[in-house]
């Protein structure tokens, strides 16, 4: 009995110590680690934000989250110009990441598909300009897919043949634009 | 002085992790597709090995007999996650190459084979050197096997392209058959000089 106090105490103080040095590590490298993630999105950050000359992490609300994987902004200076969202849609062939960047007027900055593995020259329209330009400069409200031409401001036009590549990426922009309207506060 | 450079000596060569001791072999087949992650997992594993084999070499005559594994894997864990955050802050890219095998160091048997078999029961500089030769050991052979599977699959080594234009790359050597393959073919290479060596010594 005395012996399985004093291993296990033993094993308690160098656990300890190991989680110690771990949060000690940490503390150095977490931050570079988010400058390592921004660097990696740059170009496409640049791309959907172009008024801004930097960005930073914003800490996400986990419980809320909408499926929004990152939440970065993106600054002029010192002066926020727009929220940046990393979200994963599930479309024909397995998961397609989008960034969407929403300007602080609420509309739309741009999207941008970072990976997808939808069917070559079908559902991979999802990348071209003509799909994803019709959600830039719009409100950030709901948005819904249709198979005719558009009427409403808020209507997507389906990539022929593509319906389920559309609705995928649109879905995931909805609940990013949800997301970015529960925490931002944008339009009620 | 001597017993440290032997202990190197068997680490890379007369007990090398991979070549003789056929441990390790999970990363072994699977992150040596370009000479670079090789030599990066190789390095990486060198490093939590060196820093395992030391701190339980430093706390060996404490940690009970009873609760030595729990204690070997919290130490080994921890550095590997150490290491992990480092490789993820400073060189991304190795970071990106090997993905999921950084933290599946944790679970490689060499680290723990050697906490066990070395470290817990020798002083502590001659368990560094354990580590450091155990670790440039199987950084050698995983090189080793990259090279010749990259060199394979893609005429190139260390993305610089080595093999002449009429030489048809053949993708397979990048993917896990070709790992069996040149994995094979190298441990039937070594078994033959090891075979012909110690009949000279017979004659």
């Amino acid at each position: 009995m005395k012996d399985i106090i004093k291993n296990a105490l033993i094993l308690c103080v160098i656990t300890l110590i190991a989680a110690f040095m771990l949060s000690f590590v940490n503390s150095i490298t977490s931050e570079v680690i988010i400058k390592q993630e921004i660097a990696k999105q740059e170009g496409a950050f640049k791309q959907i934000l172009s008024n801004a000359d930097s960005f930073d992490v914003v800490e996400l609300d986990e419980e809320n989250s909408f499926g929004v994987t990152n939440a970065y902004v993106g600054l002029k200076g010192t002066e926020e110009v727009g929220y940046l969202y990393n979200i994963t849609g599930s479309g024909y062939g397995g998961e397609i990441k989008i960034i969407i960047g929403i300007n602080v007027d609420s509309t739309i900055a741009g999207i941008s598909i970072l990976s997808h593995t939808e069917t070559a020259n079908v559902g991979s329209k999802i990348v071209e300009d003509d799909f994803t330009s019709q959600f830039k400069d719009k409100q950030a409200t709901e948005f819904e897919v249709v198979k005719t031409a558009t009427s409403e401001p808020n209507e997507i036009q389906a990539i022929s043949g593509a319906t389920v590549s559309s609705k995928a990426v649109t879905v995931a922009i909805n609940n990013a634009i949800e997301y970015y309207n529960e925490v931002v506060g944008g339009l009620d | 002085m001597r017993e440290l450079i032997n202990r190197l000596k068997t680490g890379i060569f007369t007990e090398n992790p991979t070549f003789m001791q056929m441990l390790g072999m999970c990363p072994t087949l699977a992150v040596t597709t370009s000479a670079q992650a090789g030599l990066g997992m190789g390095l990486a594993t060198t490093a939590v090995l060196i820093l395992s084999n030391f701190a339980i070499s430093l706390l060996r005559k404490a940690i009970p007999v009873k609760v030595r594994i729990p204690v070997f894997v919290v130490l080994i864990a921890t550095f590997v996650t150490i290491i992990e955050m480092l490789l993820k802050a400073y060189v991304p890219a190795l970071y990106n190459e090997l993905g999921l095998f950084i933290p599946l160091i944790v679970v490689n048997c060499i680290i723990l084979g050697r906490a066990e078999a070395y470290a817990s029961k020798n002083k502590v500089l001659p368990s560094v050197f354990d580590g450091i030769g155990m670790g440039l050991g199987f950084t050698f052979a995983l090189t080793l096997i990259s090279i010749v599977r990259e060199l394979l699959a893609y005429g190139t080594i260390f993305d610089i392209k080595i093999a002449p234009k009429f030489y048809e790359a053949s993708t397979i050597f990048a993917s896990a058959p070709g790992a069996y393959f040149v994995l094979g073919f190298l441990l039937a290479g070594i078994a033959a000089i090891r075979n012909k060596k110690s009949s000279k010594g017979r004659a």
